[in-house]
């Protein structure tokens, strides 16, 4: 590997920790996922259909991994760009490149936690340029400084990795020797099952658990790849959907603090105010993501547009709106949307001379951040993006460089659609609206739905990915030997320890063993397995 | 008399994607009671509450006297409760009550005027940093934890 393609390797793990190219939670869905961001190194280095097929193979592991408010239990973005890399150089086989991936994600979530710890310090100067009344400054603690500080902790920590880990890492394979290399791929082949697991902890749940097993007896008798196989899942969970009854819950009728904040009004506010401010949110929202405020720069960055126009000739009502603003706040970025339309509206009848202090609109803003997040967050981290993602990964394992790139269009337009839809409820029509949205019961049935089609394919997964086969052999006389996998197992059913192997994991799981106990003990069962030719 | 109670922990903003994802699954959560005197005045929020709480998880929105009368009620077979209060005054009061809780998780307090950071994304006024040392003092454990994948920091070593 040169230098150059070291250095873009470096960048690509920076940019898919920054805003751009993608948003936010954009960046965070699509080239931060090891199928995306396995194709771009492949890009780099020459190979974009191993970089897929790698990159895919990797992202096995992740698929149900959810980081939520601010949590990061572990980095897939290192796994997936740094393992790609190594592999390809390396010339490592797609399974083995999955073993030496996953302790590489362990060690990125190390740069979030200091990358959140450090930008607080560029909270002060937020605060100060909201005392001063200075809008047109707020990117420099929200984007400039922040961007800075994460380009120093994420690319040079990978650049240097990629560099010299891929002027040694052929020499040290081909050092390790065979019996090493064959071990590496028992473990990456066993590892999916222990991502797998991890996915099914959160929905592998009541009726739905059925479908798991459907969904593995139909990949593994009938080799049904995953597209189809979603696809037949999604019309059943449809089907299935429709002949529950629908629940009526009674509903208390409103008091009158959310009446007060209807919007009745003129519109002061420029249709291209409101989408630039909710395009700063949907870009930058954490991009000065810290403990002590998690997302209030990111918040007040959104504002400005906001404040420029309203608070244009009136440096008083600048400042104390930069200081509202500037305030903690911690929410999901496409149904945050709502807050920055509602506020948007809000500040606009304020300007207008509404009796709304600042308390009504730290309430509105803190009382929203939670429930939205409630729904946003399993909406997209555990229902859309593993969908989708899984709905690709079939095409991406087998070589196909359309896959990821057709995952991040289709990710990317429903996203900002959602986003751009509620910011918009939250702007012409008030909290009553999002409220109304949030009560509909649609939500809440797509994420229970979620979990049939879920489980149908996790089960296709496991049918196909996760690979364990013995290589125990009996002899039964001078001229026959009978091979235990082929001649029963594969007989009885396919896949069949494959299915143990997941189960056994989900098991530990759920006597609350930690993922990465359950990871260790699976590349034990290999080592040892392996050593003793068990596998 | 106790109900079940598998969480306990001080998080102001309540029902939000780190309990909804993580900590509802982790403790098989049939309930969330969520102790809150302004919260029980406040029906835009309580449905907003409820909007965001996973299917098939009842809300209950309650003064400090109902959360104490109801916990320390009869208990129900296989019912397990996640108990939400903002701030750890609330803790305090159900303890004094008799509600029995032996493990705290402090899981968020956001930034405000008067509170100074405590440990990563909790903040606190001085007056609550006392109230988390009585609480301590009572031989209560308190762990900052904000999802259960993640390691708890023992909050005795914060102080």
């Amino acid at each position: 590997m040169s230098v150059f393609q070291a250095m873009l390797i470096g960048l690509v793990y920076y940019l898919s920790n920054s805003p751009w190219p993608f948003g936010g939670l954009g960046n965070y869905a699509i080239l931060y996922r090891p199928m995306v961001g396995g194709l771009v190194v492949g890009l780099i280095l020459g190979n974009p259909v191993m970089g897929t097929i790698i990159g895919a193979t990797i992202n096995l592991m992740y698929i149900g991994f959810i980081s939520a408010g601010g949590s990061m239990p572990s980095d897939m973005s290192l796994a997936g760009i740094l393992g790609t890399a190594l592999a390809i150089t390396g010339g490592l086989e797609t399974e083995a490149a999955l073993a030496i991936a996953v302790p590489l994600g362990l060690v990125g979530s190390i740069f979030w936690v200091g990358s959140m710890t450090i930008c607080t310090a560029f909270v002060p100067l937020a605060d100060r340029l909201a005392e001063n009344g200075k809008v047109d400054k707020v990117w420099i603690p929200n984007v400039l400084l922040p961007q800075l500080v994460k380009f120093a902790l994420t690319f040079f920590p990978c650049f240097l990795a990629a560099y010299f880990g891929g002027a040694y890492i052929q020499g040290f394979i081909d050092a390790l020797g065979g019996n090493v290399l064959r071990i590496l791929s028992i473990i990456g082949g066993m590892l999916p099952a222990v991502g797998i697991a991890l996915t099914l902890l959160a929905i592998y749940k009541g009726e739905a658990r059925v479908f798991f097993f459907l969904g593995f007896l139909l990949a593994a008798y009938f080799k049904v790849p995953i597209l189809p196989l979603s696809l037949i899942f999604l019309c059943i969970t449809i089907i299935y959907m429709q002949l529950q009854s629908k629940s009526g819950e009674a509903k208390t009728e409103f008091a009158e603090e959310a009446a007060s904040t209807e919007p009745k009004r003129e519109p002061l506010l420029k249709k291209k105010d409101l989408v630039k401010s909710w395009f700063n949110w949907m870009y930058y929202f954490q991009s000065c993501y810290n403990y002590e405020r998690m997302q209030g720069v990111g918040f007040l960055h959104s504002m400005t547009y906001i404040i420029k126009r309203l608070y244009k000739d009136d440096p008083e009502e600048r400042r104390k709106a930069m200081q509202r603003h500037v305030q903690f706040i911690n929410t999901e970025n496409a149904f945050g949307s709502a807050i920055i339309g509602l506020t948007a509206a809000m500040e606009e009848q304020k300007a207008q001379g509404a009796d709304l202090d600042d308390e009504s609109f730290t309430s509105i803003k803190t009382g929203l951040m939670g429930p939205l997040a409630g729904i946003g967050d399993p909406l997209w981290q555990g229902v859309a993006i593993p969908l989708l993602i899984v709905f690709f990964l079939g095409m991406a394992i087998e070589g196909s460089v359309a896959a990821p790139i057709l995952y991040s269009i289709v990710f990317y337009a429903i996203y900002y659609g959602v986003g751009y839809w509620l910011m918009k409820l939250g702007y012409e029509q008030g909290s009553k609206k999002i409220l109304e949205f949030m009560e509909s019961g649609t939500l809440k049935k797509v994420i229970a739905g979620a979990g049939i089609i879920g489980n149908a394919v996790i089960g296709g997964l496991v049918a196909n990915y996760v690979s364990v086969k013995t290589a125990i052999t009996i002899k039964q006389s001078a001229e026959s030997v009978f091979v235990l996998q082929t001649e029963l197992f594969d007989k009885i059913m396919p896949g069949i320890l494959a299915l143990a192997l997941t189960m056994f994991c989900y098991w530990l799981l759920k006597k609350k063993v930690s993922s990465l106990k359950v990871i260790l003990i699976v590349v034990a069962i290999a080592v040892i397995g392996g050593l003793i030719g068990v596998f | 008399m106790m109900k079940n109670i598998v969480l306990a922990r001080i998080d102001d903003r309540l029902i939000h994607g780190q309990v909804v994802t993580s900590w509802v699954k982790h403790t098989d959560a049939t309930s969330i009671v969520i102790a809150d005197d302004p919260l029980t005045k406040n029906t835009f929020m309580q449905r907003l509450l409820r909007a965001a709480a996973p299917q098939g998880i009842t809300v209950h929105i309650l003064t400090r006297e109902e959360a104490v009368n109801y916990l320390t009620g009869e208990p129900v077979a296989g019912e397990n409760i996640i108990l939400l209060v903002k701030v750890p005054e609330y803790i305090e009061a159900l303890l004094d009550g008799g509600v029995v809780m032996n493990k705290v998780i402090l899981g968020g307090m956001g930034a405000k005027e008067g509170r100074k950071r405590f440990n990563r994304n909790v903040s606190a006024s001085p007056e609550e940093v006392e109230a988390i040392k009585r609480i301590l003092g009572r031989g209560v454990e308190m762990f900052y934890q904000l999802v259960p994948e993640e390691r708890a920091e023992d909050v005795k070593k914060l102080i």
